[in-house]
């Protein structure tokens, strides 16, 4: 036995050990790649720590969607703060915390939050180590009548779907003891183009709307601390898809809405 | 003086506190950059293999003797084999309760480091799969029942595996603490595997078993739910019930063994610390007050 038991461990690393290498390789390949359109901040993480650093204040004359893309080549968490001067809707405080660990080649964190008119300012917490951070950021002004449907929204009157969805779901929450429970089933015999915008006006308990397939499942869409998800857009292939709820102890409303086709 | 041909607890417990830190110092310097296959591959062959092998090659001791490098009956590898799948299936509810558990009183864990890890690379992939169900089985096992158990039948002869399953389990705190009474359960059987067929081979069969059963299981999380079912409940329990049956099948004669004092308590002592302060660090995370 004790030659059986070597001789798989010899041709385990026989095999493991180009494949370490393999492995070494395609890392060291990984390079940064922000997307063109953004403007891009490079961040010198070898020059020091950085305690609540400001790395980045912007003013926003009208309201605006803030697109977020951070990428790093050190190992070390780089905490990120965005605080704004005005409201952060979908939000209850006017501001966000990222953390950021290794993300190159086609990892990242990224984000997009909609803002009302003023300052906002990213502040970056972390230890010295050689490498760099990379913040990518855009700002999309918002129409009015827009910004003021999610402006409604985010003052908890949830029935304001963008033009073309529908209702699917809705919910009082209080009193609701829901786990990973299905509230909607899509199944589609041909690709699918569908458009998915969740509403929460919770604020207290424990809140989870997932969109889950079978290859994937998106987590925690709203939440209590994150009450918006507006028209996020997906191309699905054929097969059965479902909206899950997680939900105790909540209060407020859970509106869902859903577009099929382009 | 005449060398021991067989391990004590003292060096038992040495060498398990060495391999804790060298677990715990290990992952947290290098596991990020070498990510999570290559990770496990330097668990298992540098600080699970290597030490035991090491003493054992500087004390002369014979790896077939003490290690219970033996084969045993057809029977009893298929046996291993069926209480492998069928007391994975128990341990998986069981930890499955004790993360939900767990997520209800202190909040859940944040693991996506891990998972990014492996799925930037193919290479990882198989490195992790490899790594799981080959060399975890082997290395483990040759440490843990082999080495750990010989000592620890020492001390308690009859308990010994009982003891050794203990130190399994809460070695597997450093994968979260829902592993590790589940650990436990599993470590026992596979003790028991070869406290009774005197075969290092059967509890290295039933850990292979295990291992793939999770893998292949694993396959299939995205689209199982966290909560159970009420058959599930009642699976987990026939499973358990098949797994005690499969194992009371099991033939053999337990080896009669020379009670020795206890060593290496201070050692054992400090594993024990590592690994509150292990399970402390991940309550805190769970609760928020610590953020990695």
């Amino acid at each position: 036995m004790k030659k059986v038991v070597f001789t798989i461990l010899i041709v385990s690393l026989a095999i493991g050990l180009p494949f370490m290498v393999l492995d070494f390789l395609y890392k060291g390949a990984k390079e940064f790649r922000v997307p063109e359109e953004l403007e891009k901040l490079v961040v010198d993480l070898g020059t020091g720590e950085r305690d609540g650093e400001l790395l980045l204040e912007r003013y926003l004359p009208v309201p605006s969607t803030v697109e977020l893309f951070f990428q790093s080549n050190t190992e070390g968490p780089k905490h990120l703060r965005l605080k704004s001067e005005g409201e952060m809707l979908g939000r209850t405080t006017p501001e966000v915390g990222f953390v950021v660990g290794r993300y190159t080649g086609t990892q990242s964190a990224s984000a997009s939050l909609v803002l009302a008119p003023g300052r906002y300012a990213l502040y970056l917490t972390s230890g010295k180590e050689e490498g760099q951070l990379i913040v990518g950021y855009r700002e999309i002004p918002i129409d009015q009548a827009e910004f003021a449907r999610l402006s409604k929204i985010h003052g908890g009157d949830l029935n304001n779907p963008p033009s073309g969805y529908k209702e699917v779901y809705s919910a009082h929450l209080a009193g609701l003891d829901a786990h990973d429970e299905a509230i909607y089933t899509i199944s589609t015999e041909k690709a699918l183009d569908l458009g998915l915008s969740i509403y929460t006006s919770a604020q207290q308990g424990t809140v989870s709307v997932d969109f889950v397939g079978s290859t994937f499942r998106f987590r925690g869409l709203v939440s209590t601390e994150h009450r918006m998800c507006d028209q996020l857009e997906l191309t699905l292939p054929r097969g059965e898809y479902q909206v899950k709820l997680s939900c105790q102890e909540a209060d407020g409303q859970l509106y869902v809405f859903l577009k099929e086709g382009p | 003086m005449k060398k021991s041909q067989a391990p004590n607890t003292a060096q038992a417990n040495k060498l398990f506190f060495l391999t804790v830190l060298l677990t715990i110092a290990g992952t947290a310097i290098f596991g990020t950059r070498l990510g999570m296959g290559t990770n496990l591959w330097f668990n298992e062959f540098l600080y699970i293999l290597l030490p035991p092998l090491l003493l054992a090659r500087l004390r002369g001791w014979s790896l077939e003797e003490v290690f219970k490098f033996r084969g045993t009956s057809a029977k009893n590898y298929f046996l291993s084999v069926l209480a492998g799948v069928s007391l994975w299936a128990f341990a998986s509810y069981f930890a499955n309760m004790t993360r939900l558990f767990l997520d209800s009183t202190f909040g859940p864990v944040n693991l996506t480091e891990g998972i990014n890890s492996l799925e930037s690379s193919l290479y990882q992939i198989v490195l992790f799969l490899v790594g799981t169900v080959v060399l975890a089985p082997i290395c483990e096992e040759i440490f843990f029942r082999g080495f750990v158990q010989a000592a620890y039948g020492r001390y308690s002869p009859k308990y010994g595996y009982v003891i050794t399953a203990v130190l399994f389990g809460a070695y597997h705190i450093l994968n979260g603490l829902s592993d590790v009474l589940p650990a436990m359960i599993l470590g026992a059987a596979m003790g028991y595997l070869v406290y009774v067929t005197g075969s290092l081979a059967a509890s290295m069969l039933f850990h292979a078993t295990a291992n793939l059963s999770a893998v292949l299981s694993g396959l299939f999380k995205g689209s199982i739910s966290p909560y159970p079912a009420g058959w599930v409940h009642l699976g987990a329990a026939a499973a358990l019930f098949l797994a005690v049956l499969t194992l009371s099948q099991v033939e053999g004669e337990p080896e009669p063994e020379q009670k020795e004092p206890l060593g290496g308590v201070l050692f054992l002592v400090l594993t024990a610390l590592l690994f509150t302060a292990a399970g402390v660090v991940e309550i805190l995370a769970r609760m928020g007050r610590l953020s990695f």
